[in-house]
């Protein structure tokens, strides 16, 4: 059906950006409630000391491995500290390793996927190949690969992270470029007196990006269960810095003797982290798309 | 369009208590004809979207009967498109029909499976009909062939496959009586070589080809009524000719009647009996052919007819209608949506609801100035 | 017009799309490479000033022919002249930045698909200027987006909106309004108003006979539709599997064709007269790939045609001034 729009004169983009948001989060409570959380979660990340009732070094041997109750509501762990708070302030750690390794993936995956796609020929194959190549490696192997060969260092648990999600960028990029490629508006861009350089990033890229949103944010998810299964086995992230993974897997073994919460609650925010993000891309995705937009 | 003489009605066949529904032993009589085949009784459409209800068409009303083949000409967002998936029963679920009804007349051959052989010719009314039903009447005794061929058909499906699945669904031919019959069904439709296009892939095929594939899947059953939405759009003015041409010898052969939905008003006047012209939901003009070109009643069909481009016209005869539809989500929708464009319109129109006016005995316009005799006579003089 | 020389000078222009066999071309290096014929060899000039039109039906090669003209795609061999200046060497990735961009312009038929849906109708109008254009501030900017928009009767409150907020007429205005920006002098048309209601279509196409008075553009205008081509253009031109078949002025294309299949297009034109005649075209097109250059492109469809038609290619013969014909046998309609 398609009655022209209301002769109404339209509002400024400002405007219609906050519109356009209060629509999105009124009509959908889940994306709201995923908002929501992750303001709370990079709220965490960036004041987690500030907000955590106790220090998440200190160790207090006469209430280790006390259940939770009122002064502790996650209980304490094996030496003492206040469980809550090493939960707090883990999600800067968590949070930021996987923000660093999906930046960089996403960054590197961008430029090699539009390549790749827009070009096509020799340049598409060797990419694609490589990006085969990468994707054969399972992320413990590879991680464990670069840690016996650089060091066991946080900054490489980055980078093992980031080179494992590579594939998925370049490859979904490449998808949306070569579907976008033939497209009016990128012959039209061409007779405007773009090169290549400004189509791709001008033309291609900007309607690649909203559908790259989602996959961000599911990424996003994905790259904090590998930053936790990572610090899991051990590799990257060394006690007594507190980070989920870690806690997840120091608590795994006080499980059986019966002290649950030394395990379960990072377990419980570590879901509740990967479950956010993975609403929150949905509800980007309509914020950024102009055609859902009115 | 009604035939006023129906009005004042003889008490119509019972309609038929068919299981899941239709207005079921309640003994209503139906004004419509009984030679018509499909009949629209003030049949009003909305549809909910998120910036407001569209109303998309309102108390439409017309019939076709066996045979004839009927043109449905407007332009976009006139609701032509929407009034063939209304009757096919293939709208969008956001579509709601506060009012109307669509009575089916089901010649005494054509009857859905279940019915055992004392049934006579049937009405339904689709709106009420179970999608069971609906889907044995669709590609049976009702057929609808789609606008862009190549998408219509199934992309990874032989072609010759897909026309098999709609003889194994409503016909009981056996199994190995299927293929020939597909052949046949190529060969009628005029497609060089049918044995290889049987294997191919649509991708593989013009869009000529295609939209004739289409056709051999629609008339496959005989089906009584085929609506054809735009089948020739996008396709070249000779495989245009060609594939109207098969149509109006197919439905003469097999005594099939056709709504031919088109903006392209000079196909219409080659290929229709009858003309409806549709402007913003509303069914504004109803004529045969000859007098609608002839002499068109509304202002609107005038000034559509005078906007196309002919052979004896310069630029400058070329009279575009300026202004815009209105915007059909308003709940303030003047009762006649062609006011703002119109240099006839008076208070009138602004405040009555519109009624059909009888020009003469076949032509019907629904307006409150329709244009006089000696105005329509000036499409005339060139 | 006839002492000056053309402002676009087309000599022999051909396109083949290489057919890519596979492996099975490795193995065996005999086998002759496939290829489409796309535009098998035309040759057409454009005067200032004047409307070209180009006809023909899906298949037939316009498309590939004015994107090559366009130097959107690059030529298998031929000449283009533009201006005096040959810019068939001038690789595609180049043409961008070369000073003959801003001179050859082209209006697309699909309106929706020819914008960028993220960019404001101002975004798409200014961009050529931003590009190519010599005054890139803001205001400068500004005040030539309303004065485009003024002269392709757009209202300038809709320069903010997005191609999904437009109508299908607005829509056409913006991709007209982004072609003209820099004041092209050719303009190339692919079927501009196809995509258009007929209400709608009648002001687009007084719009672009006033721009081209305006702004002395020569057009050439591609369309299905005769009836509009005839309404626009002074000279005619028809194709056909990637050959001119027929070309002359307007009216004696339109009232004395001589090639079989201008007959048959003719003849298909849906009207309001009272009986259609239509010449039959029997069969489906002959295919493009690795033509035979000696039998003629419409043999075998053509309701004429002997043994003298699959032996010797037609090629374009004036038969009278003007009015070129490529047939054997072509004769006066009936």
């Amino acid at each position: 059906m398609t009655a022209s729009p209301p002769a109404s004169s339209p509002p400024t983009p400002r405007q219609s950006f906050i519109a356009q948001a209060r629509y999105v989060i009124s009509e959908n409570v889940v994306t709201f409630g995923a908002f929501l959380l992750f303001f709370v979660f990079v709220l965490f990340a960036l004041f987690g000391g500030a907000i955590a009732p106790y220090n998440p070094l200190t160790s207090n041997a006469a209430v280790a491995l006390s259940p939770p109750t009122l002064s502790h509501w996650f209980g304490t762990d094996d030496l003492g500290r206040d469980i809550l708070s090493r939960v707090i302030v883990a999600t800067r750690l968590d949070l930021g390793i996987a923000v660093v390794a999906v930046a960089l993936s996403f960054f590197l995956g961008s430029i090699l996927g539009t390549c790749a796609g827009y070009f096509g020929g020799w340049t598409d194959r060797i990419i694609s190949r490589v990006v085969d190549t990468i994707m054969a490696f399972p992320l413990f192997i590879l991680a464990m690969g670069l840690v016996a060969a650089l060091g066991n260092t946080v900054e490489n648990i980055i980078y093992a992270t980031a080179i494992i999600n590579l594939p998925l960028y370049t490859r979904v990029i490449r998808s949306e470029v070569l579907t976008r490629r033939e497209a009016g508006y990128i012959e039209a861009a061409r007779l405007s007196g773009n090169n290549n350089l400004q189509i791709m990033a001008f033309h291609l890229f900007p309607n690649v990006l909203p559908v790259m949103m989602v996959h961000i944010s599911l990424n996003m998810g994905w790259a904090i269960l590998n930053a936790a299964g990572l610090s899991f086995i051990g590799l990257g992230v060394r006690p007594p810095t507190p980070e989920w993974g870690i806690m997840v897997a120091e608590g795994a073994t006080y499980i059986i003797s019966g002290e649950w919460w030394l395990a379960i609650f990072p377990g419980l925010i570590l879901m509740l982290a990967v479950f956010c993000f993975n609403l929150l891309g949905d509800g980007l995705r309509d914020l950024i798309d102009p055609r859902l937009r009115t | 369009m009604s035939n006023p003489q129906s009005i004042t009605q003889t008490p119509q066949p019972k309609v038929n208590p068919l299981s899941g529904g239709v207005a079921a032993g309640r003994g209503r009589s139906l004004a419509s004809s009984p030679s018509s085949l499909l009949s629209l009784r003030n049949l009003s459409l909305e549809f909910r979207t998120r910036t407001g209800t569209v109303r998309a068409l309102e108390n439409i009303s017309l019939q076709i009967n066996p045979g004839e083949t009927v043109g449905i000409v407007g332009e976009s967002g006139s609701g032509k498109s929407v009034l063939a998936l209304a009757i096919m029963g293939l709208l969008d679920p956001a579509a709601h029909i506060p009012s109307g009804e669509i009575l089916w007349h089901s010649p005494a051959n054509q009857q859905p499976k279940q019915q055992t052989a004392q049934q006579q010719s049937a009405t339904y009314d689709l709106l009420k009909a179970s999608e069971k039903n609906l889907r044995q009447l669709r590609g049976k005794s009702l057929s609808m062939i789609f606008q862009t061929p190549r998408t219509a058909l199934n992309p990874i499906r032989k072609v010759g496959k897909q026309i098999v699945a709609v003889l194994r669904c409503h016909t009981s031919l056996p199994k190995r009586q299927l293929k020939p019959r597909a052949l046949e069904l190529l060969a009628s439709v005029k497609i060089p070589d049918p044995q290889q296009r049987y294997n191919a892939y649509p991708y593989e095929l013009s869009g000529g080809l295609c939209q004739r594939i289409m056709i051999a899947l629609a008339i496959a059953c005989s089906p009584n009524l085929l609506i054809a939405d735009e089948p020739t759009t996008g396709l070249d003015v000779t495989t245009q000719a060609t594939v109207m041409t098969l149509l109006k010898e197919l439905a003469t052969k097999q005594q099939m009647a056709t709504v031919l939905i088109t903006h392209d008003l000079a196909l219409a006047s080659e290929y229709c009996d009858r003309i409806l012209v549709m402007h913003a939901g509303h069914l504004i003009e109803s004529a045969p052919t000859r007098t609608l070109f002839n002499a068109p009643a509304h202002p609107y069909t005038h000034k559509l007819i005078a906007a196309i481009p002919e052979p004896h016209k310069g630029l400058h005869d070329l009279v575009p209608i300026l202004g815009n539809l209105p915007d059909l989500r308003r709940q303030d929708l003047p009762p006649c949506r062609f006011i703002s464009r119109c240099d006839l319109a008076t208070d009138k129109c602004n405040n009555t609801p519109l009624q059909r006016q009888q020009i003469t005995a076949d032509h019907q316009v629904a307006c409150w100035h329709p244009l006089g005799k000696d105005q329509r006579g000036m499409m005339n003089d060139e | 017009m006839m002492s000056e020389p053309p402002l676009l000078q087309v000599t022999e222009l051909k396109k083949h799309f290489p057919l890519s066999t596979g492996p099975t071309r490795w193995l065996s290096p005999k086998q002759k490479a496939q290829a489409m014929h796309a535009v098998d060899g035309v040759t057409l000039s454009i005067n200032p000033g004047e409307s070209v039109g180009l006809v023909g039906e899906s298949g037939c090669g316009k498309s590939t022919l004015i994107r090559l003209i366009a130097r959107l795609l690059e030529p298998t061999s031929g000449k283009i002249r533009f201006n005096h200046k040959s810019i068939d060497q001038i690789p595609v990735s180049m043409f961008s930045r070369s000073p003959y961009r801003a001179e050859l312009q082209m209006v697309f038929q699909d309106h929706t698909d020819s914008l960028n849906p993220r960019c404001t109708a101002f975004d798409t109008i200014t961009e050529p200027i931003k590009r190519l254009g010599p005054n890139h501030s803001r205001s400068s900017l500004q005040a030539r987006a309303a004065e485009l928009a003024q002269l392709v009767g757009l209202p300038t409150e809709l320069l903010s909106r997005f191609p999904h907020q437009l109508s299908g007429g607005q829509k056409a205005r913006v991709g007209i309004a982004r072609a003209i920006a820099l004041n092209p002098k050719l303009l190339i048309l692919d079927e501009p108003t196809s995509a258009l209601d007929v209400s709608v279509q009648a002001v687009i196409l007084r719009l672009l006979v006033d721009l081209k008075q305006q702004l002395n553009m020569s057009y050439l205008f591609i369309s299905h539709d005769l009836n509009v081509i005839r309404l626009l253009c002074d000279r005619i031109l028809v194709m056909y599997l990637g050959k001119l078949v027929e070309t002359g002025p307007a009216s004696t294309i339109f009232n004395h064709p001589h090639h079989p299949y201008t007959q048959a297009l003719i003849s298909a034109i849906p009207s309001f007269a009272a009986t259609p005649h239509h010449i039959p075209l029997t069969g489906e097109p002959r295919s493009p790939i690795n033509p035979n250059p000696n039998i003629c492109r419409l043999y075998g469809r053509c309701p004429k045609g002997d043994d003298h038609c699959q032996q010797v290619q037609p090629e374009l013969q004036t038969i009278k001034e003007d009015h070129q014909v490529a047939c054997h046998y072509p004769t006066e309609p009936a």
